[in-house]
């Protein structure tokens, strides 16, 4: 599809960056210290949490402030399955996708009666439920309270010549790529595109024999598998859960990620990633007591500077694809 | 054109049955019925608020008529949900163009043909040989009526971007990428000029013709209307006043006062 909607010229481009910046992912865990490989490992992960809220709120247009429930459910579902259950930490992720997809898709069937603000406003009250949830005496067996989980390191498998943080970075690296060729296949198929009709005109797109309630719980579930996953690789990349490591901010953090990286661009979840892991930092650098309000100013100027996230400001250049996944009006 | 009318409700098309619809006690529709037959074109006409958007909205099932039966092709189309009618053979445009504005012409078109190939997700996740072909027949679809529509200079243009008439013609297209039985259209010649109009009633019949489809046509455009369409009904306050062919129905008193403004009958 991309031949009619995206110009060839962009669309070179787009291929070369493409591989440019693989070759650079897969060289970097080598050239940089192994602190570094661990933020970068971070900043992949929060990006997979990204790329399923744009899923949700750039292609079928609806929004999350709860989205970091999902990505606690993903790290204390592969926590919990390694520290009590002893399974492997490799079949964590697909267990967690399934868990949130699960959860995702049934808080998405009371949210097909809430739009915009007020949606956003139920799934926020999700992201302040978490924490107390995760403390809940009930579960305290399983989650340690407050004292969370402690996990070991995973080292490389068939004694690769790696060090540990550099194959969680490999690992993640090639989950995240998977994840993102399913969310470009969907982006790109009769499934996407009825998402989009949703977005754009849902009256008309009824009227298009498109299954609304479906398509909207389907992909709420899509959407958290994604936050699931992410969360999962944290919990294993970390090597720790604890219900304060996700609080609201979290569910913030993300969609504060998803905006700077463009709503409705798939790849700008990697700069909303490095924004969560890096732009604290950035300001704690400057001033530690004004930290906060640096990484507001951050915040206002990138929104200033590109009110489109990454991704309009790479398609007002041309470098990037036009309306088709562009943002709603 | 018209099929044999003596064939009956039971080979009608369409059907509706004594249809009312009220809003907080305004009746938008009251004890409404007709059939239609196969290949029919069908004008229906009455001044604003007569009911016509309602009508089509209880087709198109976004309003449950508050009594009364409505049937496509023998089934019981109010027992359909939303997303069946088009599958049921249904298809519609919208009076104030419900097009996809920031969807390329190409994109607003394949989204028509959603019902009519199936697909499932986790097919299209994996981009399986079954979404690659669903994908290669949606594509034909699209492009065989952005041809056939001349639409094929713009097919990658945001359809938000092109003037109100073409905007009406991507969503006559996507309305028939549906594969309808029965074509719902909402005013199409609106905001057209006369010879746009005439253009469009001279491409209604022979895209009726081509497909052997009904046509249920609302529209104030009267040239248009009586020119192209086997039989008329007028609606006046939610009720019919008039059922036959253009000739007799343009020299009905009754309708002449429903546009004139005269004393009801």
């Amino acid at each position: 599809m991309s031949a009619v909607t995206q110009s060839a010229g962009s669309a070179r481009i787009a291929a070369y960056a493409g591989v440019a910046a693989l070759a650079l992912s897969l060289a970097l865990p080598f050239a940089v210290s192994g602190f570094v490989v661990f933020q970068l490992t971070q900043v992949m992960i929060f990006a997979i949490a990204i790329l399923g809220l744009n899923l949700l709120t750039g292609i079928s247009g609806q929004f999350s402030l709860g989205h970091g429930a999902f990505f606690a459910l993903g790290a204390y579902a592969a926590a919990i399955a390694i520290d009590s259950f002893g399974l492997h930490y490799g079949l964590t992720l697909p267990l967690a996708a399934m868990i949130c997809f699960l959860v995702g898709f049934l808080f998405g069937l009371p949210a097909l009666r809430l739009e915009g603000i007020y949606l956003a406003l139920a799934t926020f009250a999700l992201a302040l439920a978490t924490p107390p949830l995760l403390k809940f005496s009930l579960v305290e067996g399983w989650t340690g309270s407050v004292q969370g989980v402690f996990l070991a390191k995973p080292s490389p498998p068939f004694g690769l010549p790696l060090s540990d943080d550099q194959w969680l970075y490999l690992l993640t690296l090639v989950v995240g790529l998977a994840l993102y060729r399913v969310a470009r296949n969907l982006l790109d198929s009769r499934t996407g595109r009825a998402l989009i009709a949703i977005r754009e005109h849902p009256i008309a797109a009824g009227a298009m024999g498109i299954d609304l309630p479906a398509y909207k719980t389907l992909i709420f579930g899509i959407s958290a598998a994604y936050a699931g996953v992410a969360g999962a690789l944290s919990a294993i990349v970390v090597q720790f859960v604890a219900p304060d490591s996700f609080a609201f901010w979290l569910s913030i953090a993300l969609f504060v990620g998803l905006v700077v990286g463009g709503v409705g661009w798939l790849p700008g979840a990697l700069l909303g990633g490095a924004f969560i892991v890096f732009a604290p930092n950035i300001a704690e650098g400057i001033s530690k007591g004004l930290s906060g309000a640096l990484y507001g100013i951050i915040l206002v100027v990138l929104i200033y500077l590109m009110p489109a996230g990454a991704g309009g400001l790479l398609r007002r250049l041309g470098l990037a694809q036009g309306p088709r996944t562009g943002r709603s009006s | 054109m018209a099929a044999a009318a003596d064939n009956g409700k039971a080979t009608a098309l369409l059907s509706v049955d004594d249809v009312a619809v009220t809003f907080g006690g305004i009746s938008a529709l009251n004890g409404l019925s007709f059939d239609m037959q196969r290949g029919e074109i069908l004008g229906l006409i009455g001044p604003n608020g007569s009911g016509k958007t309602t009508l089509f909205n209880c087709l198109s099932r976004f309003y449950t008529p508050s009594s009364g039966q409505i049937r496509i092709s023998g089934r019981d189309l109010l027992g359909l949900r939303i997303s069946n009618v088009a599958r049921c053979g249904v298809g519609r445009t919208f009076q104030n163009v419900a097009a996809f504005a920031g969807l390329s012409v190409l994109d607003n078109v394949r989204i028509g043909a959603h019902a009519r190939v199936g697909g499932h997700v986790i097919a299209d996740a994996l981009r399986l040989p079954r979404a690659r072909r669903a994908e290669q027949a949606i594509n034909a679809i699209a492009e065989a009526l952005i041809d056939e529509l001349a639409l094929g200079d713009v097919a990658s243009t945001p359809v938000g971007a092109l003037p109100l008439p073409r905007q009406k013609r991507v969503e006559l297209a996507r309305a028939l990428a549906t594969d309808p039985q029965l074509l719902l259209l909402d005013e199409p010649a609106g905001g057209l000029n006369h010879e746009e109009a005439v253009e469009l009633g001279a491409l209604i019949q022979s895209i009726c013709d081509a497909r052997g489809i009904s046509v249920l046509l609302a529209e104030h455009h009267m040239g248009l209307v009586m020119s192209i369409s086997d039989r008329v009904i007028v609606l006046s306050f939610g009720r019919k006043i008039a059922d036959g062919p253009p000739a007799a129905v343009q020299n009905d008193a009754r309708v002449i006062e429903a546009y004139l403004g005269g004393r009801a009958a």
